[in-house]
């Protein structure tokens, strides 16, 4: 957890340093397991939540940088699995938590006084996945860095000159590491100031 | 700037709250674990006669399986197989050793154990932090310990039930061999109650027949 603190901190002490306005975003998370990783945990997450950091390159680019935290978990309550000649049958309780740690470029349609700014981005970096499987007494445990790319679209809404509503939808993907990828849709809702 | 940080850290602090760690909120029955595994060449509709030992025999010698335990288990076997369409046959020869009446003999045997760790609430570690204020044995914790959680040691007692079922048809006296063709290992936290636990031994090893249709 402490390198994730420090590694937020470096992002957004670069980016301060480099754009021309920056703004900051904090935003409630909720997310939906696709792919693979649905096949783990299908159940709609409502635990979330990210911060963000943009600095204004000019009108329509900027650059930044982004940490979340999500938490997936679902219950198989009874669950029987066969293989071969052998069957197992317990509660399995199932969690993720991703952290992802990204690099963000946005793209702005529009102008820079428009009443909603559509933007499309894409984010480069890291995700930590704790993948957790509690059984009986026992747990079964994934804990690893993955390289991540996570393009996303969203809007900035003005309320006044220095805070907008900030909406995004992400689609967070894990490239492959000790034999497992994870992808994960996050809905995004918060508040972003200049 | 200084109010815009108080504020999203409020905020922050509010949602990371309702991310409260999931699944803490369980029972004794979610322990339960039931594990089954057959030879697959072996016939068991030919001659369905079983013989059942008269005790639960504890794996570990130091310790004592008491009697209504044990009752509870081999009550539960008969019950189990009799509904399966086994007849129980009581033949021993001259050394104690069933005879061929019975095409299976049917043991159990049971493994009482702690185990013991620490937990990072929210589930960082280990587990069963959630354990804690239970009441069951040992459980204690203090603050302050690990990033932004608390440190729970924990220290719980876990029984397994083994039930082997043995082909007699198989058995060699002079080397003291028999082949195994089925097994069910039964696992849970053990509880302070005996009733409970009577419960659970009723329902695990029903669990146990269910998912071994071939029997």
């Amino acid at each position: 957890m402490k390198k994730f603190i420090i590694s937020t901190v470096i992002v957004f002490s670069s980016l301060g340093m480099m754009a021309q306005e920056g703004m900051f975003g904090l935003t409630y998370n909720m997310g939906l397991a696709v792919g693979e990783t649905s096949d783990y945990i299908s159940k709609f997450s409502p635990r979330g939540f990210g911060v963000e950091g943009r600095g204004f390159i000019n009108d329509n680019f900027s650059l930044g940088g982004s940490f979340a935290w999500s938490v997936f978990y679902e219950e198989k309550i009874n669950e029987s699995y066969t293989q071969d000649n052998q069957t197992i049958t317990s509660d399995q309780f199932r969690y993720i938590n991703a952290y992802p740690l990204n690099f963000l470029v946005h793209y702005y349609i529009g102008q820079y006084d428009a009443p909603a700014r559509f933007n499309v981005g894409v984010g480069l970096g890291m995700i930590k996945i704790n993948q957790r499987m509690e059984v009986s007494t026992i747990a079964i445990e994934h804990n690893y860095w993955h390289f991540s790319v996570t393009p996303e679209v969203g809007v900035l809404v003005p309320f006044n000159y220095q805070t907008n509503l900030l909406v995004s939808v992400r689609y967070n993907y894990a490239a492959p590491s000790h034999d497992k990828s994870f992808s994960y849709l996050s809905f995004n809702i918060g508040l972003a100031w200049y | 700037m200084i109010k815009k940080l108080v504020f999203s850290s409020i905020v922050l602090g509010l949602v990371a709250l309702s991310s409260c760690y999931p699944g803490s909120d369980r029972t004794l029955q979610n322990t339960e674990l039931v594990y089954t595994v057959n030879e697959e060449n072996f016939d068991f509709s030919a001659m369905k006669t079983y013989f059942l030992g008269d005790d639960v025999l504890a794996i570990d010698t130091a310790e004592t399986i008491p009697q209504g335990t044990q009752t509870a288990i081999l009550d539960e076997i008969e019950t189990q197989m009799n509904r399966k369409g086994w007849t129980r046959v009581f033949d021993v020869d001259d050394n104690g050793i069933p005879t061929e009446s019975a095409a299976v003999v049917v043991l159990a045997s049971a493994l009482t154990g702690t185990i013991e760790g620490v937990s990072y609430w929210p589930g960082y570690g280990g587990w069963y932090g959630g354990w804690w204020g239970w009441g069951y044995k040992k459980y204690y914790g203090w603050p302050g310990y690990g990033w932004g959680g608390v440190a729970i040691p924990y220290s719980y007692d876990i029984g397994t039930i083994y039930i082997d079922m043995l082909d007699r048809s198989s058995y060699d006296p002079v080397n003291e061999k028999i082949d195994l063709v089925w097994m069910s290992a039964m696992n849970g936290v053990l509880s302070s109650s005996g009733f409970d636990t009577n419960n659970r031994i009723e329902r695990v090893i029903d669990q146990a027949f269910e998912q071994s249709p071939y029997l």
